[in-house]
């Protein structure tokens, strides 16, 4: 090796390092701008400066606003924005994890029979108007919620009996999946129009149900979610090389899988519950970061959150203002933004971008 | 005292002339007033007349206000709002009452919202935390359609007009009624009403019923446990209903041609040659607007005249459905709704 | 008197009601290089990874420095014995600096301080790959992929280092350079390591002690002159070859035939 070509590894790494760090900021700042952006539009025409005022008046009482452009900008228009960021923020932080943990990028949240197990739970509250416990406006979020649990909780049981390896997991997640599929044809069947109507709207996933109430709770639950998760990226990070060499670093493979899969799982269900299945954020985040940064899990958990807020805000901001007044369900338009983008990351792979 | 009498008497018709109501509802002197209508589904909303601005997302509300000379009054439709055709220039601002699109409602300042029993509790509060009063109407339903526009007569003070169109209707109704009273269980047809899919039809509870039933006839899936249950062929071969009813409905204005395939696939399905439908050629086709709202009452005397002729002899659905459309809309009779 | 640094006492692993193990006693003093050698299916990498707690004997015990093993935590555990497996392979994109840090997994509490990048660099030295520091583990061959493998288990800073099949995929010149670097490592550092070995001549160069291991049990142990006779190699390998001596005056196993 010449002399200028000395190799200092730890400066490498630091760069390494720094760069990665300055790319989770800018995907901060980008998301910020983004929901900046997103509050002024809308099919209401309310410019930007109005919907700033609005924002403003409630800080500073001399503001003069129509209570039109308060009730569209406070009641529609940010909880739905701040939903979409919540709910891409817990999706793409999921999918992190679950890859991780399942060693497998096909894998999405909903890979362990998740999204049926919620649908199952919501098809039945909306057609039997059955809930397992809440107020009546709650009993869809609840039920979905506990179902999401309950399918996660049946499917590592299952895979406990065969000494919870990956494959197993998947098997059975797969299986329970169709499972509740198939109950929740069932119960499209015999229901009358409206609930099917009500029930293939949920499955289809949207944010125009977004309300405060449920914002303020979702907020810190996966704040602290995703919070705790970060905890276990060295773990994930070392268990990415396999069972064997994880367990020879001093990881307890098991107990930190049946973790990290639960808080996975907890972080999905508490937003599905309230906006249906949305698909395709929580697989397609952590490789679009991967791509970008590579799998280290210190940054890869919330790169991948930011980018599923980045990508749920754009389809979102995009459904509720493209075709006015018609709203186009959120989640075909992820997969339409999503997966372009996704191939243009795959064929111009730069992976050495900090050389 | 002859003088100061004189003066009052003269102040009293002075105030009689000019605070007596003159007939036109846009016009009216009378002081505004508060309203309260207990609606579709039971909720007491209040209204403060008048009523100028509407957004209604239903059609068949949409089409009795238009019924009630107030048309004019809509700033707001759902896409489905399409008749009478002088509704075509008002903004959409929703696909149905299942998906409104809350901030163009809200840009277009109503005083009241109309929507059918498809708008989520959700989005109705959203729109009533905006201040403005939301009334919800099952107006799909025939047997709800005096109710309907009785309401919507109060709440536009069209109080007047109601009571014709609602007589206009009644009558025709109770001949109906009158004439089948007495019909015992075995004069009465066993009818298939069919609708969307292929042997999908609707029971008890459903319009389907509710037409079949009142005009004289007997529903076969009236007893089913479930509401819009889906048969098929042999099983409808075994009910051997004596008249087939088929409701289609279109984006497109439905035609002659179009009704007569749709009644020629039902008479050429295989299994059910042996129905004696099928075999007395006794197969309807009939489309969605006579079959709900304030044109409903068509329907009815369409499905009386193909169930009991003979007692419905005098009466020409057709000239009723004129008479209707030029009553209610001014407006002549356009559009093929029924084959044959 | 040299230290012992492992033991193994009567050990037992089996599953599924097949034993592969069966009272499998040794031990490794400080300093030595110890092969395990044997026909495939002797339960050799078995038996590493029972010593390094991924499997779980079913009866036995392990010692480090005279204390059972199952006494430590499983970091403090790793932080002693470190693991190259016999081949890995990344579902994910790792950089090799970020693969060789994750060696460090028993020492991080969550945040990596500057020393844990300082022993990682260290030992991208040592091994010879500093440069392929910010290159993508999978672009790598497979000779490099292994010492990448060596170079995270020496981030553990162990004390007894186990690697299951070292040289089994590599060509010639990767395999000597591995061989070469565990005997530094050796030297250098008073590291105890034990190989599970599938060529007996790479074992007889590179080897203080040899474990032939047949039939569940261990058959002879000894040093590679001793141990490594025509007699043995028949009857654990059920083939008959040629002994001679290579240039160093150790053992050079020629095959001949299969008995």
């Amino acid at each position: 090796m010449s002399e200028d070509e000395v190799f200092d590894a730890e400066e490498v790494y630091a760069r390494a390092s720094w760069k990665k760090t300055l790319f989770t900021l800018v995907l901060f700042v980008a998301v910020a701008l983004l929901a900046v952006f997103a509050i002024s539009m809308g099919a209401a025409s309310l410019g930007m400066g109005e919907s700033f005022r609005v924002v403003l008046a409630q800080f500073m009482p001399t503001e003069e606003v129509s209570t039109f452009a308060q009730v569209v900008v406070l009641q529609l228009r940010l909880p739905r924005i701040l939903m979409a960021v919540i709910t891409g923020i817990s999706l793409g932080v999921a999918g992190a994890a679950m890859q991780g943990v399942l060693r497998n990028p096909l894998v999405s949240p909903y890979t362990l029979g998740l999204s049926s197990g919620a649908a199952c739970g919501a098809a039945i509250a909306i057609v039997l108007g059955v809930g397992v416990l809440g107020p009546g406006r709650y009993i869809i979020a609840i039920n979905a919620f506990l179902f999401s649990l309950l399918t996660m909780a049946i499917v590592y049981g299952i895979s406990r009996m065969k000494g919870t390896s990956i494959e197993t997991l998947i098997l059975a997640g797969v299986a329970m999946g169709y499972l509740f599929s198939a109950v929740i044809s069932l119960l499209k069947y015999v229901s009358g129009h409206e609930e099917l109507r009500e029930v293939v709207f949920w499955l289809m996933g949207g944010l125009y149900t977004s309300r405060w109430e449920n914002v303020i709770i979702l907020i810190p639950t996966v704040l602290i979610l995703t919070t705790i998760l970060m905890r276990y990226s060295w773990d994930l990070n070392a268990m990415s090389a396999g069972e064997e060499v994880a367990s020879s670093l001093g990881i307890n493979v098991n107990r930190v899988r049946l973790t990290c899969l639960t808080l996975a799982t907890i972080l999905t269900a508490s937003v599905i519950a309230f906006t249906g299945v949305i698909g395709f954020i929580g697989l397609v985040s952590p490789h679009v970061c991967r791509l970008l940064i590579g799998s280290d899990h210190r940054y890869l958990i919330p790169c991948s959150g930011l980018i599923g807020a980045l990508l749920l805000l754009a389809s979102d901001t995009a459904c509720r203002t493209m075709i006015s007044p018609t709203e186009i369900p959120v989640g075909i338009l992820t997969s339409f933004i999503g997966v372009p983008f996704f191939l243009y990351l795959l064929v111009r792979r730069k992976r050495r971008w900090w050389q | 005292m002859d003088k100061n009498v004189r003066i009052t008497g003269a102040i009293v018709s002075l105030c009689f002339i000019f605070l007596s109501p003159t007939g036109y509802a846009e016009e009216t002197t009378l002081p505004s007033d508060t309203v309260t209508i207990v609606d579709g589904t039971g909720e007491s909303v209040d209204v403060s007349r008048p009523v100028m601005r509407i957004v209604s997302i239903t059609s068949r509300t949409s089409e009795i206000i238009c019924a009630l000379d107030a048309g004019e009054r809509i700033v707001g439709r759902d896409s489905y709002s399409i008749f009478p055709k002088s509704l075509e220039d008002v903004p959409v601002v929703a696909g149905s009452s299942y998906t409104p699109n809350v901030e163009l409602i809200l840009g277009l300042e109503p005083d009241l919202v109309i929507a059918d029993s498809m708008l989520s509790d959700d989005y109705r509060q959203r729109i009533e935390d905006a201040g403005i009063p939301v009334i919800v109407e099952t107006s799909w339903d025939p047997a709800a359609v005096a109710t309907v526009v009785s309401h919507l007569g109060i709440v536009l003070d069209e109080e007047d007009r109601a009571g014709e169109i609602i007589g206009f209707i009644e009558q025709y109704h109770d001949i109906v009624e009158e004439r089948c009273a007495d019909l015992e269980e075995e004069d009465k047809p066993v009818v298939f009403f069919e609708w969307s899919q292929p042997y999908h039809s609707g029971a008890s509870g459903t319009l389907f019923h509710n037409l079949t039933v009142a005009s004289g006839g007997i529903n076969v899936v009236g007893d089913e446990p479930a509401k819009y249950p889906t048969g098929s062929p042999e099983w409808l071969a075994k009910r051997d209903p004596d008249i087939i009813l088929r409701l289609v409905s279109s984006t497109e204005d439905l035609t002659v041609e179009m009704m007569e395939e749709a009644r020629d696939e039902i008479l050429s399905r295989p299994g059910l040659s042996s129905v004696k439908a099928v075999e007395d050629d006794r197969a309807h086709i009939l489309s969605s607007p006579v079959t709900t709202g304030v044109r409903s009452i068509i329907g009815e005397l369409y499905l009386a005249k193909w169930f009991h002729p003979d007692f419905f002899e005098d009466i020409d659905p057709e000239e009723v459905h004129e008479e209707l459309i030029q009553e209610l809309f001014g407006q002549k009779l356009e559009g093929v709704y029924v084959y044959p | 008197m040299v230290a012992v640094k492992l033991k193994v006492s009567d050990l037992n692993f089996g599953y599924n009601g097949k034993t592969i193990l069966d009272g499998i006693s040794l031990e490794i003093e400080k300093g030595d290089i110890v092969s395990l050698v044997g026909p495939n299916g002797a339960g050799k990498s078995t038996l590493i990874k029972c010593i390094d707690r991924i499997l779980k004997p079913q009866r036995g015990t392990v010692y480090i420095d005279g204390n059972e093993a199952a006494q430590l935590s499983s970091k403090d555990f790793s932080k002693m014995v470190g693991y190259v497996p016999q081949s890995t392979t990344e579902v994910f994109p790792y950089t090799v600096f970020d693969i060789v840090l994750m060696g460090r997994r028993p020492h991080i509490g969550w945040r990596v301080t500057r020393n844990d990048v300082k022993i990682v660099s260290r030992t991208l030295k040592f091994m010879g790959i500093e440069e392929f520091a910010s290159r993508y583990f999978d672009e790598l061959s497979g000779g490099e992929k292994q010492k990448i493998a060596m170079a995270r288990a020496l981030a553990q800073e162990p004390e007894v280092l186990l690697l299951d099949e070292p040289t089994s995929n590599l060509d010639i010149k990767h395999q000597l350079e591995v061989m070469n670097i565990v005997k530094k490592l050796v030297w250098e550092r008073k590291i105890s390591a034990v190989m599970a070995m599938h060529d007996l001549n790479l074992a007889s160069r590179f080897s203080d002690s040899i474990v032939m291991l047949k039939d569940k049990k261990v058959f002879k142990v000894g040093d590679p002159k001793s141990i490594l006779i025509s007699e043995n190699i028949e009857r654990v390998y059920g083939v008959r070859a040629e002994v001679i001596k290579d240039s160093k005056g150790m053992p050079y196993i020629m095959p001949i035939e299969p008995v």
